[in-house]
């Protein structure tokens, strides 16, 4: 092995992450004002009293919607304020409505204005795309007029949502949940799959959030993933309730956030699963675009095909969360041991280590994962408390998907502004990784302003290498402190390409000699290396495992 | 609690068909807590080196859970090993509670064929 090559950096800011490709829809709610009427109204002169505007909440076509409960006044929750941003403008012959009405975007609308205090409000409609309110936040204020943009926020307490069950249950507050359902309840665009042992589809708190088409069975190889021994079999259920039960619906619990929910059954009735069906749950959940795939599920042993199923959900803009493990000692399971899984331990109600949690330096956030109270099968109650790292991974998960409806992020900008927004409980970081995940946090703070973690510099090597062959690729930081590179390999079709990493040493790495490594079935490979050694160069090694050809190798540092 | 764990291993047609029963000898019904999907387990070793293990390959649902056996009642896993080596070997069954133990153990040879 000569020594190695230099990586040419280019101090681009180029995307080296994979973006997360969204096909969103936006509907107009039928009883919308459209702008057109709104201006005809708002010219007719002075201050309005609030336009009726379509309540934020129609985004269910067909299933029935609760009435909200009869506890709270009529205007402090309404729905209509969910997504609002008030402009304020300076005094011109024109109204506020109308300086603004050419920068208003397809799914909002000017509900409100005040003539003598010069603000206008603009509502979102509750299928505007993820990251609409932001972009309209950046893209107003350049109206010459336009004095300020805010959001429209409530000013007394969090967000309490109607759910009956909301009183009982102690993990949405835990992770500050309701500080997020200030800002959104979440959004039907936003897909989060539930690879798990069948979920029941027509639950009272679960039906709003699956569309006709619910998922599949893997395991039995049908059409159906609803669980087929609902008494015994509570599993999955439960698991989906914790992600996405109805939020805010005056129905049972309160799920983390008002996404889609789409099932795959992977695993059997007595909670087992084989490798095969996980891994094809997995690709297919991808190839339906789903934007979070929970897996609450887990074993000790490395598979390559779950692996490789990994990395194709990974690369195709899904965000994997997994379970830690319940084996209560040292070493993160599988699949959350995969570096492009976001792993999961959990938390008991004080906010310690869970006694059954599994921990150790894969684990990315805790969780509460304790007694957590959730939907079960009908049959057997409706709703339930249970234990495991299980129930900490979909309150992840329902938090990306809260996340997504705010900012339109990658999945590896996802993965870090969750790590970011996560808060340090005084746990060692092989219990808590970065800390515990803060639904609160990673909703209100813009990811362009967090803390710490942006791109700062990318570095390309490109070679050739024969069958068995190997190159060594070197990269220095040009922070001092990086929190993150990303070490991704582009080969050729139809070969294995292999990629090892070392950090922390002067030494070319090797099969038997990396800190972190990608050795998937085919040559696109991808390593995270969190907090590299700023002391010593990354070094990658490209192993032409099978097959020959030209290949791409980038470093991607953040600071 | 009394709990009895029996091991069956049968040796034919190129397999090693095990069977691991745990089941309830007392007269009260018994509460058996686990950590995850998985109840048991059964490993078989040469020579003290484990080379099969019922639970490799398989991943488990991660939530405790709770199983009650009432008296006579069993809890049964199957666990078959295909294409062995011959040779000599152990097997054992073992009930993976976090607040019970049962365990058996055979052992039994895979024939050259």
């Amino acid at each position: 092995m000569t020594n190695p090559q230099i990586v040419s950096a280019e101090g681009s800011k180029g995307a080296g992450a994979t973006a997360r490709s969204s096909t969103t829809t936006a509907e107009s709610p039928t009883t919308t004002v459209n702008r057109r009427q709104a201006l005809r109204v708002i010219g007719a002169g002075g201050v309005l009293a609030a336009i009726g505007v379509a309540n934020g909440s129609a985004t269910v076509a067909d299933g029935e919607r609760a009435e909200a409960g009869p506890e709270r006044g009529d205007g402090e929750h309404d729905r209509s304020r969910r997504r609002e941003v008030l402009v304020g403008v300076s005094a011109t012959d024109e109204s506020p409505g109308e300086a603004i009405a050419g920068a208003l975007p397809e799914a909002a609308t000017v509900v409100h204005e005040n003539g003598e205090i010069h603000y206008a409000t603009v509502a979102f409609d509750a299928d505007a795309p993820p990251g609409a309110v932001a972009a309209f936040l950046d893209e107003v204020i350049e109206v010459p007029v336009v004095k300020y943009a805010e959001r429209n926020h409530t000013l007394h307490a969090a967000y309490v949502p109607d759910d009956p069950g909301f009183e009982d249950q102690y993990a949405p507050a835990m992770v500050n949940a309701p500080d997020a359902w200030d800002v959104t309840l979440g959004s039907r665009d936003v897909t989060v799959a539930i690879l798990d042992s069948g979920v029941e589809y027509d639950h009272e708190d679960l039906v709003d959030a699956f569309t006709d088409d619910p998922g599949f069975d893997f395991v039995t190889g049908g059409p159906d993933p609803a669980p087929p021994d609902p008494e015994i079999d509570h599993h999955g259920t439960h698991v989906a309730g914790i992600a996405a039960a109805g939020l805010d619906n005056g129905v049972g619990i309160a799920g983390t956030s008002n996404s889609t929910l789409l099932a795959g059954r992977v695993l059997d009735s007595s909670g087992l699963g084989m490798t095969a069906d996980i891994a094809d749950g997995i690709a297919w959940a991808a190839a339906r675009g789903a934007d979070v795939i929970n897996l609450s599920l887990g074993g000790i042993e490395p598979s390559r095909t779950l692996q490789n199923a990994v990395s194709f959900a990974y690369h195709s803009g899904s965000f994997l969360v997994a379970t830690a493990g319940n084996e209560g000692r040292p070493g993160v399971e599988y699949p959350a041991a995969y570096p492009e899984v976001f792993a999961v331990s959990a938390l008991d109600e004080t906010a310690n280590l869970a006694w059954y949690s599994s921990f150790g330096d894969r684990v990315d956030v805790a969780a509460p994962g304790s007694n957590v109270l959730s939907t079960v099968p009908t049959v057997s109650g409706s709703y339930a408390e249970q234990s495991g790292t299980s129930m900490a991974a979909p309150l992840v998960a329902g938090i990306a998907a809260l996340t997504l409806t705010e900012y339109d992020l990658s999945v590896e900008r996802l993965r870090t502004h969750l790590r970011d927004t996560a808060v340090d409980v005084g746990l060692p970081r092989e219990q808590q990784g970065v800390g515990r995940v803060d639904a609160g946090r990673a909703v209100t703070t813009p990811p362009e302003d967090g803390v710490g973690c942006a791109i700062v510099n990318q570095g390309l090597g490109e070679g050739f290498l024969e069958e068995r062959d190997t190159s060594c690729w070197r990269y220095d930081t040009v922070s001092e402190s990086p929190c993150r590179v990303l070490v991704d390999l582009d080969g050729p079709s139809r070969t294995d390409f292999d990629l090892y990493v070392n950090t922390g040493t002067e030494r070319c790495p090797f099969p038997d000699d990396s800190t972190h490594r990608s050795v998937t079935l085919d040559s696109q490979e991808h390593v995270a290396v969190d907090e590299p050694d700023p002391s010593t160069p990354l070094l990658a090694t490209v192993l032409a495992y099978r097959g020959s050809g030209p290949y791409a190798v980038t470093f991607t540092e953040y600071a | 609690m009394r709990l009895d764990g029996t091991l069956d291993v049968d040796v034919a047609d190129g397999r090693v068909a095990c069977t691991f029963t745990v089941t309830n000898t007392g007269a009260e019904p018994t509460d058996l807590r686990f950590r995850s999907g998985q109840v048991a387990d059964v490993t078989v070793s040469a020579a003290g080196d484990a080379v099969w293990r019922w639970s490799d390959g398989k991943l488990f649902t991660q939530a405790l859970k709770t199983v009650t056996l009432d008296p006579d009642e069993r809890l049964t896993l199957e666990a078959v090993w295909e294409d062995p080596k011959p040779g000599e070997y152990t097997a054992r069954g073992a009930l993976e509670a976090t607040n019970a133990t049962a365990v058996d153990v055979r052992e039994f040879t895979v024939p050259v064929s």
